[in-house]
C-alpha cells in the first residue's frame, strides 16, 4: 500500500509543507518566540527528515530522540495544538487532499507525550 | 545514500588558460605574470599549475595581514629558515643584508635555470619586499597573485607597465568545466541540468562551488539516482562557513557600507532614488566604485549586487530581528511600491516578508507565486500561493498551485485543485480568471489521462464569459484559442487543425497584425507546421519553420523569462513553438538540426532545464535512436531516468523506458531490454508530445527481444490507424519499421503510397523500400551509402546487410555494414557467449547461415521448411541484437 508520504507527493511536497509550516509559525505571535533565534534552515531539513520517516518514507533521520530534543523547552499543550493546527492548515492550503492530512495529524498526535512537558502546563 | 569515504575536491587543470599564458610569455619575452580575479576563483591554483609546468624550483612568498606593515615582513619566515649569510630575523632592518640574502636564496635555487617565485596575496605585501623582487626580476620568473591590479604594489605594477610582466584575469569556470569537476568530485556522472544549475548558483567560482555542493549533499537536495547525480531543486548558496568567509570582507567595510549592501541584497534590486533615502550617498558611491554593487540599465536607475551568489550570502547572513527592522524601514520609505514593480522585485520582497514572519498581502503573494513558477521554483510558488487563504484571489492562487504541482511532476494533484477551484464557494466568475483556469486545465490535461473533455468544457465556459463581456481584451480571446489548438493537437486532431489554422494564418498575413497578436501568430504557425509534417506536407512545414519565432522577442529587447507584454512571447507559446519545431525536424529526418535545436533551447532556457532536464535528455536520446545511434543515446537515457526519479515534469517516463529498452536491444543487451520493456508496460501515462515516439521505440524493442510477430502486427495496425486519421507521415514511419523487422507486406505497401510533399525523410524511406523490393545488390549498396551519409544509420545498416546477403563478395557492402555498426556503437561480441543465448535449433541454423548457406539449403539439410528456417533466424537475430544475415556473418566472423 502507498504510504501517506507518497500519497501527499513525496519529498517536494513535504519539503514545501515544512516551509509553509515555518512561515506560519514565524507569523504566529505565540509560537514565533521559540524559533526566532534558531538556524531555521537546518531545523527545516531536520523536520523534513523526521516527518519523512514518521509518514512512511525513507528513514534517514539521524537526529536526537524526540523527547531529548525537546527537553527543557517548556512546550505546552496549547503550543502543541497550535503546531498541529498549522501543519494541517499548511497541507490543506497547498492543495493536499483531506484524507491523508487527517491521517498525518493523527500520527503527529501520538508524539504529544514526547514533546509536551506537563510540569509547565 | 551517504558513503563513508570523504570526497576529495579535485584540482581542475585550466588547460586553455595555461596555454594562453605560455604563448603570451614566450611571444613577449615576459619575466612573469600578474594573475587577477575574484576570491576563490582559482588564481593560486593556476599559479601553481603554471609553476609546475615550468619545471624549475619554486619559491613561495605570501603577503599577510600582520606582516604587511613591517618592511620585508613577507620574507621573515623564509630568511630565518634559510639562515643564509648575515641575514636573520635581526637583520630585517638592514636593507643591504636582506637583499644579499634573498639573492643568495635565489642563486641556490637556480640549478637548471631561473626559479619560479609565486607571490601570493600580493595585496598584503610590504613595499620593501615588492621593491626587492623588482630588483631581482632578471634572475627569477615571477607569478603575482592579486585580487585586482589595484592591489599590486607599485614596484611590481611598474614592471607590468613596462611589459616585463604580463597580466591575466582568471575567469570563473565554464558550465562544462563545472560538470567535469563535479563528475570527478562525486565519482559518477552528474546530470547536465544539475551541473548547469550549480554553475549558475556558484557563479562558476570553484570555492563557492565546493561549499555549495557539500551543502546540497548534506541537505539531501543533491542525490544519486540510478548512478547519476541530480538536483532536487534549485540550489541556493546558503552556507554559514561562506558567510563567515564573507564576513571577513564585510568587516573591512564601515557600518554604513554594510547597511547599503544588506538592503540591496534583501531587495534583489532597488531603485537608486529609494536607496538614497535610506542610506548615505557616499556609502553607495564607494561600493559602486568597488563594483560590489552595480547600477542597472533600466529606465529607472536600479542598484543590485554584482554577483548573485554574494547577494544570496549577504541575505542569509542578516539576523532575524535586523531582517525585520530593515524591512519596516524600507517599506515605510517605499510609498510608491516600486520594490514590487518588477518580477524579480516581487519575488525578493515576498521571500523577505515570509522570512520575517510578517503578513504577506494576498495580491503580492499571487504575483510572486506566478513569478516563482515562471522562474521554475514550484516549491516556493506553492509556499507563496498557500499563504492566500480564501477571498477574492482564491481562484488565482489555485491556478498557481496547480502550475506548481504540475512542475513538481504531480499533475493529478494539479487537476484535483482545478476541479475543486471550479466548483467551490470561491469559483471564478470573471472572464480573466476563467481563462487562466481553462488554460491551466489544458496544460494539466496533457499529463493526466481522461482530462481532455473536462478541459474542453472549461474552455467553453471561459469562451462564453469572454464573449459575454464586451470590451474584454483580445489578449484573453487569443489565449483561449492557443489553449484550444494545444488541446486539439494533444488529441491528434491535426486534420481539423490544418483547416482552421490555414484560415488563421491567412487572416493574419493579410491583416498585418500588431505586436499584441505575436503570440497568437507564432502559436498558430507552430501548430500548423507540426500538423503539416504529420499529414505529409513536409515542404510546407519547413517553410513555416523558417520564419523566426523569436524575432519579435528580440526586437522587444527585454531579457529574462516569461511574462506577456513588452514584446516577449509567453512561455506557453514558446513551449508550443519549440515542441512543434522539434517534431517537424524529427519527422522530416533532419536529425542533426533537431539535436542543434535542442542544444540551443538548453542555452536559451538554461534556468528551466533543472525541471525539463529529463525531457531534454530524453528527446535528444530519441533523435539519436531514430537515427540508430544507440551507444550515444544510452548515457542520455540514464541521465533522464535519474532525473525523472526526482520529478517527471513532462511525463516522459514512457519515452525513457521505451528508449532504454530499444537502445539495449540494438546493443545486444537482451535481458536489460526486456526489463525496461516490463517497466514501460506498467501503466505509465505518456505526454502526447512523446506518445508516438515512445510507442515506436517500445515496438522496436519488442521486435528485437520479444514477440516479433506481435510487434510487427502492432506496427501495421498503428500504421492503419494513423492513415485513417490522415497522418500520412506517421503511417509511413510505422510501415517502414514493420518492413525492416521482416514484414514483406508492409514493405510492399511503402512505394504504393503517394505523399504530396515527401521531403527528405519520406524520400529516403521510399528509395530504401524500392531497393529492397528490387533486391538488387548494387542499388542496395548505393542506397546504404546515401543513407549513412545522411546519418540514417538503421536503414543504412538494413540496406547494406541485404546487399551482403545477395552478394556476399561485395567488399563495399561489407564495409558499409561495419561502418553503420560502428555508428550505432555495437561492439564486437565474443562468439561463445553469444551462441549460449540460442536454442540448439537456432544455433544449427545460425551456424549454417553465417557460413553463407542459402535458407533453402539449410532447410533441406535440417529437414525443415524454409519458413521455419526463416523464423529461427529471425528469433536468433533478435537475441543476438543484429538486424540481418550480414550482421550475423560479422558477429561470428
Amino acid at each position: 500500500m502507498e504510504s501517506v508520504f507518497d500519497q501527499i507527493g513525496g519529498t517536494p511536497a513535504l519539503r514545501t509543507a515544512v516551509a509553509v509550516l515555518y512561515d506560519r509559525i514565524l507569523a504566529d505571535p505565540v509560537l514565533s518566540m521559540w524559533f526566532q533565534d534558531t538556524d531555521l534552515r537546518r531545523l527545516k531539513v531536520h523536520q523534513q527528515l523526521f516527518l519523512t520517516a514518521a509518514l512512511g518514507g525513507a528513514d534517514e533521520f539521524g537526529g536526537r530522540p524526540l523527547t531529548e530534543a525537546h527537553a527543557g523547552m517548556g512546550i505546552t499543550h496549547e503550543a502543541f495544538d497550535l503546531l498541529k493546527m498549522h501543519l494541517s492548515a499548511s497541507l490543506l492550503e497547498m492543495g493536499v487532499a483531506p484524507d491523508p492530512v487527517v491521517e498525518i495529524i493523527a500520527r503527529v498526535e501520538t508524539l504529544r507525550a514526547g514533546v509536551v512537558e506537563e510540569m509547565f502546563t | 545514500m551517504s558513503d563513508e569515504t570523504p570526497r576529495v575536491w579535485p584540482e581542475l587543470e585550466r588547460g586553455d588558460v595555461l596555454a594562453a599564458l605560455r604563448v603570451d610569455a614566450a611571444k613577449n619575452a615576459r619575466r612573469g605574470v600578474i594573475l587577477c580575479g575574484d576570491a576563490g576563483v582559482g588564481k593560486t591554483t593556476v599559479a601553481h599549475q603554471l609553476a609546475r609546468g615550468r619545471g624549475r624550483e619554486v619559491i613561495t612568498i605570501r603577503g599577510g595581514d600582520v606582516m604587511s606593515e613591517v618592511p620585508y615582513g613577507a620574507l621573515y619566515g623564509m630568511l630565518t629558515e634559510a639562515s643564509l649569510g648575515a641575514a636573520d630575523a635581526r637583520s630585517l632592518d638592514q636593507p643591504g643584508q636582506v637583499a644579499a640574502a634573498l639573492a643568495e636564496v635565489v642563486e641556490s635555487r637556480s640549478t637548471g635555470g631561473a626559479p619560479t617565485v609565486i607571490l601570493d596575496n600580493a595585496g598584503l605585501l610590504d613595499e620593501a619586499t615588492a621593491f626587492l623582487l623588482g630588483q631581482l626580476i632578471d634572475r627569477i620568473h615571477l607569478i603575482v597573485v592579486a585580487g585586482s591590479l589595484g592591489d599590486v604594489p607599485d614596484p611590481l605594477l611598474e614592471l607590468w607597465r613596462d611589459g616585463i610582466l604580463g597580466m591575466r584575469e582568471i575567469e570563473a569556470l565554464s558550465s562544462t568545466e563545472v560538470a567535469e569537476l563535479l563528475t570527478r568530485h562525486l565519482g559518477s556522472p552528474i546530470a547536465l541540468s544539475a551541473a548547469d544549475a550549480l554553475h549558475h548558483a556558484s557563479g562558476g567560482n570553484p570555492l563557492f562551488l565546493h561549499h555549495l555542493v557539500t551543502e546540497q549533499i548534506d541537505a539531501l537536495t543533491l542525490v544519486q539516482h540510478d548512478g547519476v547525480w541530480v538536483l532536487e531543486r534549485a540550489a541556493a548558496l546558503q552556507d554559514q562557513r561562506l558567510v563567515d568567509v564573507l564576513r571577513v570582507r564585510l568587516d573591512r567595510w564601515s557600518e554604513g557600507q554594510r547597511l547599503v549592501l544588506e538592503i540591496v541584497a534583501l531587495t534583489d534590486s532597488i531603485p537608486f532614488t529609494l536607496l538614497e533615502q535610506l542610506v548615505e550617498g557616499e556609502d553607495i558611491a564607494s561600493l559602486l566604485d568597488d563594483t560590489v554593487i552595480v547600477m542597472g540599465r533600466e529606465t529607472i536607475p536600479t542598484v543590485r549586487v554584482r554577483h548573485r551568489h554574494i547577494a544570496e550570502l549577504v541575505r542569509f547572513g542578516v539576523s532575524f530581528p535586523r531582517r525585520r527592522q530593515l524591512r519596516e524601514q524600507v517599506v515605510a520609505a517605499d510609498s510608491a511600491g516600486t520594490l514590487t514593480a518588477t518580477t524579480e522585485g516581487v519575488l525578493a520582497f515576498a521571500s523577505w516578508t515570509l522570512a520575517c514572519g510578517a503578513p504577506l498581502d494576498p495580491a503580492i503573494a499571487v504575483r510572486a507565486a506566478e513569478a516563482a513558477n515562471t522562474f521554475f521554483d514550484p516549491e516556493f510558488a506553492l509556499r507563496l500561493a498557500a499563504s492566500v487563504q480564501g477571498g477574492p484571489l482564491a481562484s488565482a492562487a489555485a491556478v498557481e498551485k496547480s502550475r506548481a504541482w504540475r512542475l513538481l511532476g504531480l499533475p493529478s494533484t494539479a487537476v484535483n485543485i482545478l476541479t475543486a477551484a471550479s466548483t467551490g464557494e470561491n469559483a471564478p466568475i470573471g472572464a480573466e480568471e476563467l481563462v487562466d483556469l481553462a488554460a491551466e486545465w489544458v496544460a494539466s490535461a496533457h499529463q493526466v489521462a481522461g482530462q481532455g473533455d473536462a478541459a474542453g468544457r472549461m474552455l467553453g465556459v471561459a469562451r462564453d464569459a469572454v464573449d459575454a463581456q464586451p470590451g474584454v481584451s483580445d489578449d484573453l480571446s487569443d489565449r483561449l484559442d492557443i489553449a484550444r489548438w494545444d488541446l486539439f493537437a494533444g488529441s491528434g486532431r491535426y486534420v481539423d487543425l490544418v483547416t482552421e489554422l490555414e484560415g488563421v494564418t491567412a487572416d493574419q498575413a493579410s491583416g498585418g497584425a500588431g505586436a499584441d497578436a505575436d503570440g497568437r501568430r507564432v502559436a498558430a504557425r507552430s501548430v500548423l507546421a507540426a500538423a503539416y509534417a504529420l499529414v505529409g506536407r513536409q515542404t510546407d512545414a519547413l517553410e513555416l519553420l523558417a520564419l523566426d519565432p523569436r524575432a519579435a522577442q528580440v526586437a522587444g529587447g527585454a531579457g529574462g523569462a516569461g511574462g506577456a507584454g513588452g514584446g516577449e512571447l509567453p512561455n506557453a507559446v514558446l513551449d508550443l513553438e519549440y515542441a512543434a519545431r522539434f517534431d517537424v525536424l524529427l519527422r522530416c529526418g533532419s536529425f542533426d538540426e533537431c539535436l542543434a535545436t535542442l542544444a540551443r533551447e538548453r542555452d536559451e532556457r538554461a534556468h528551466q532545464m533543472l525541471f525539463y532536464g529529463s525531457a531534454a535528455d530524453s528527446s535528444a536520446a530519441t533523435v539519436l535512436l531514430f537515427a540508430g545511434r544507440a551507444r550515444e543515446a544510452l548515457p542520455l537515457l540514464h541521465s533522464a531516468l535519474a532525473q525523472l526519479r526526482v520529478r517527471d515534469v513532462r511525463s516522459t517516463a514512457g519515452q525513457v523506458f521505451a528508449g532504454l529498452a530499444y537502445a539495449s536491444a540494438l546493443l545486444g543487451d537482451q535481458s536489460a531490454s526486456q526489463a525496461y520493456l516490463a517497466d514501460y508496460g506498467e501503466g505509465i501515462h505518456t505526454h502526447w508530445h512523446t506518445m508516438a515516439s515512445a510507442t515506436y521505440l517500445a515496438l522496436g524493442a519488442q521486435a528485437l527481444v520479444g514477440d516479433r510477430e506481435a510487434a510487427i502486427a502492432a506496427m501495421v495496425e498503428g500504421a492503419d490507424a494513423r492513415a485513417a486519421e490522415g497522418l500520412a507521415m506517421e503511417e509511413l514511419v510505422l510501415l517502414a519499421a514493420a518492413a525492416r523487422y521482416g514484414s514483406t507486406k508492409a514493405l510492399a505497401r511503402i512505394p504504393e503510397r503517394a505523399m504530396t510533399q515527401p521531403g527528405v525523410a519520406a524520400t529516403r524511406i521510399n528509395d530504401w523500400a524500392t531497393a529492397r523490393i528490387a533486391a538488387d545488390p548494387a542499388a542496395l549498396t548505393a542506397c546504404a551509402e546515401s543513407l549513412l551519409a545522411q546519418d540514417d544509420v538503421l536503414f543504412a545498416l538494413d540496406a547494406a546487410e541485404h546487399a551482403v546477403a545477395l552478394d556476399p563478395e561485395s567488399r563495399r557492402a561489407t564495409a558499409l555494414v561495419g561502418a553503420a555498426q560502428e555508428r550505432m556503437g555495437i561492439e564486437p561480441t565474443s562468439i561463445s557467449n553469444v551462441l549460449d543465448m540460442l536454442t540448439k535449433r537456432e544455433r544449427d541454423v545460425v551456424e549454417r547461415a553465417s557460413r553463407g548457406d542459402a535458407n533453402k539449403d539449410i532447410a533441406d539439410e535440417l529437414f525443415l521448411s524454409v519458413r521455419t528456417v526463416e523464423s529461427y533466424l529471425q528469433s536468433a537475430y533478435g537475441k543476438l541484437g543484429v538486424a540481418g544475415r550480414a550482421g550475423l556473418t560479422e558477429l561470428l566472423a
